[in-house]
């Protein structure tokens, strides 16, 4: 099984494609891989309570982990208390770290 | 509770010194991509990785030495009663992580989207070089990653 760094850096209102990259991410998941997704400049606004169930649907398994980006956050008034349960603040240092640990491939939208 | 305290899990630990490709696509102010780039660099170099980033499309306008240091006036800064602040610009920006890196950081130009663009007055520092080299750059490195418009 291999690991991958999923980074989404958009919203589905802006980008019909997020609906796909996060069915790519439940896919790779079902088949067993681990799954670090990165949620990133708009794409934090999915991370919000009841912004996309597919989202927290995903972050509820156990091969995946999902990540927002703090200062993408904060630029967005967006507070830890109002992200989906499941979902990881992280700072940049710590996105590298997921980013750069072990043999894992980054992919990015 | 503030973002930072929140944060309170540390992914696991990172390996060292390893070299990253970012490829960079797009206009830089077309979002927070030119934003999210530098920070990346910024934090690879502070964890010791190597860093290529390669620039293509509109992201070649971010070092060019026009941008001069400094961006124009925020003219929001004028409402606000803070017409002292003055913001670095990218090439400004872009020189600083190159001075940091002590070796580590080389910054590509696409010659190809560089001069389609009339951006020639690049920065000293960066590299201009043949649309070719791009995929020797992306082989060469441990992790590669293409951000933007594709």
């Amino acid at each position: 099984m291999s690991a991958f760094v999923l980074i989404e850096s958009r919203c589905s209102t802006e980008a019909p494609e997020v609906r796909g990259f996060l069915e790519v991410a439940a896919q790779l998941s079902g088949e067993g891989h681990e799954i670090a997704l990165i949620l990133i400049q708009n794409g934090v606004l999915l991370a919000a309570a009841g912004a996309d169930p597919s989202l927290e649907a995903l972050a509820n398994r156990p091969n995946v982990s999902v990540w927002a980006d703090d200062f993408s956050l904060q630029t967005r008034a967006l507070q830890g208390d109002e992200l989906a349960p499941g979902i990881r603040i992280a700072s940049m240092q710590e996105l590298m770290q997921l980013i750069t640990a072990g043999n894992r491939n980054p992919i990015w939208h | 509770m503030a973002l930072k305290e929140m944060s309170n899990r540390t992914p696991e630990p990172h390996d060292c010194r390893k070299s990253l490709f970012l490829g960079v696509m797009g206009a830089p102010y077309e979002s927070e991509l030119s934003t999210t780039v530098l920070r990346m660099v910024d934090v690879a170099l502070r964890q010791d990785h190597r860093v290529t980033v390669w620039t293509c499309g509109g992201a070649t306008t971010l070092t060019l030495q026009s941008l001069t240091d400094s961006k124009p006036e925020n003219l929001l800064d004028f409402l606000t009663g803070r017409r002292d602040a003055s913001y670095r610009s990218t090439a400004a920006l872009v020189a600083g992580l190159l001075g940091m890196s002590e070796g580590r950081l080389r910054w590509l130009v696409c010659r190809h989207c560089m001069t389609e663009r009339g951006a020639h007055e690049q920065m000293p520092g960066v590299k201009i070089t043949s649309a070719f080299n791009f995929l020797r750059y992306l082989n060469e490195a441990d992790i590669s990653m293409v951000m933007g418009v594709k």
